[in-house]
């Protein structure tokens, strides 16, 4: 875990609280048994975690989706930080779609506006939802 | 405000079901099935007596989302909703993200013709946003999957990938090797001792005269040296996996058609 920007919050800034990330002190994260790709075989290696050879790549894949899309992001995101979903929104080519940030809020919705939070960003849902599903066919 | 059963809000059900589909594969790689049988463990929450012919779909490569709040969240807010778990669940180190996406395709697929739900929304939260990305590009090119990174063969039919009406990202990054790759720590000079690292790199060695706020130069270079990390994973050599598993299967192919071993030298 050796983000710059979990160090600098002049790096991708955003909301988030300096020296810290989602799975903790990120120096310690670093060194520690937890995080991605710490244990892999060779083929997972390559279809998960290669640079050159994954393929679930969003940025990529956006290009051949022409339904609507709605991004939602987090402010104080401590995972996935705001340039992941300016990123992913970007990559979307077509117009029919929406970017919505939630202010403050932090990966899973943690924090006393937890709660209030999370609901902000499923009333944005809905509210997408009932503007691209036809009539009388949204959640009831 | 405490719900009379944790994890599933008061006024809505949570149903547990079992999607089970099948595969060609020479092995399986976890455990959730048997033999070429996949099964997946998914929950369906909605608010209880409610109709509705839209669904919220959910899935991450390694699962275990069921109960996040997002999930009881959006039913309490009056959406019918589906976490289904892929086979990885809980464990990814033998992940191979187009079993995934067959796996994805398989829990929508049920969601409309057992369930019925005419609209599928599909829902990448965090890990699952590039997911559900790569599964709706793959779904509407109509090419289905034919093979793996590694090599390997591995045929899901367009039929069996149906796309979603909608998608939706939460909190999602742009892929799982991208995120990755920007957390790398590239003051790692050798995979095989990776307590010795270069000072310059390390952004936790006091002596690195880069400290913050960063230089933006420096930052650009250290983003470099995390990719170049990730592409040949110092140290490791010809033992890289790439290398390692295109020789394999070259070899592999080479031995099946009756054909000279030129792995073997290779090898050698």
């Amino acid at each position: 875990m050796a983000d710059p920007r979990w160090l600098d919050p002049t790096v991708d800034p955003s909301d988030r609280v300096p020296g810290t990330c989602y799975l903790g002190d990120p120096k310690v994260v670093n060194d520690g048994p937890v995080g991605l790709a710490r244990f892999t075989t060779l083929r997972s290696w390559l279809s998960q975690w290669s640079y050159d050879d994954a393929r679930g790549d969003a940025q990529k894949a956006a290009a051949g989706v022409t339904v609507p899309v709605l991004v939602v992001g987090n402010t104080a995101d401590d995972a996935c930080t705001p340039s992941h979903t300016r990123r992913l929104f970007d990559s979307v080519p077509h117009e029919n779609k929406a970017f919505y940030e939630v202010a403050g809020a932090t990966h899973y919705y943690t924090g006393p506006n937890g709660r209030a939070q999370m609901n902000e960003a499923i009333g944005v849902v809905t509210e997408f939802l009932a503007a691209h599903l036809s009539p009388g066919s949204t959640a009831e | 405000m405490t719900d009379r059963t944790p994890g599933t809000p008061d006024g809505c059900e949570r149903i547990a079901y079992v999607v089970v589909h099948h595969e060609t594969a020479a092995f399986s790689d976890t455990y959730g099935g048997g033999g070429n049988i996949i099964g997946l463990d998914c929950h369906l929450v909605r608010p209880v007596d409610s109709v509705s012919n839209t669904v919220m779909i959910f899935m991450h490569p390694t699962g275990g989302g069921m109960y996040l709040p997002i999930v009881g969240g959006m039913a309490r807010a009056g959406h019918h909703v589906i976490w289904a778990n892929s086979r990885y669940r809980g464990t990814d180190s033998a992940l191979i993200m187009e079993k995934v996406v067959a796996d994805l395709g398989a829990a929508i697929l049920d969601a409309k013709t057992r369930l019925g739900y005419e609209n599928v929304v599909l829902v990448g939260w965090s890990g699952g946003g590039s997911l559900s990305m790569y599964y709706q590009s793959v779904a509407e090119s109509g090419a289905g999957i034919t093979d793996t990174p590694a090599g390997e063969p591995y045929a899901v039919d367009a039929d069996r990938l149906p796309p979603a009406d909608v998608l939706v990202m939460m909190a999602a990054h742009i892929s799982r090797h991208g995120i990755l790759t920007e957390w790398l720590d590239p003051s790692i000079i050798d995979e095989a001792a990776p307590f010795n690292r270069r000072t310059e790199l390390n952004l936790y060695d006091p002596l690195n005269p880069n400290q913050p706020p960063y230089d933006p130069a420096y930052v650009e270079r250290f983003r470099d040296a995390q990719i170049e990390r990730n592409q040949s994973n110092h140290g490791v050599g010809e033992n890289h996996p790439r290398r390692t598993q295109r020789r394999r299967f070259t070899q592999r192919r080479t031995s099946l058609r009756g054909e000279r071993d030129d792995g073997r030298s290779a090898l050698a």
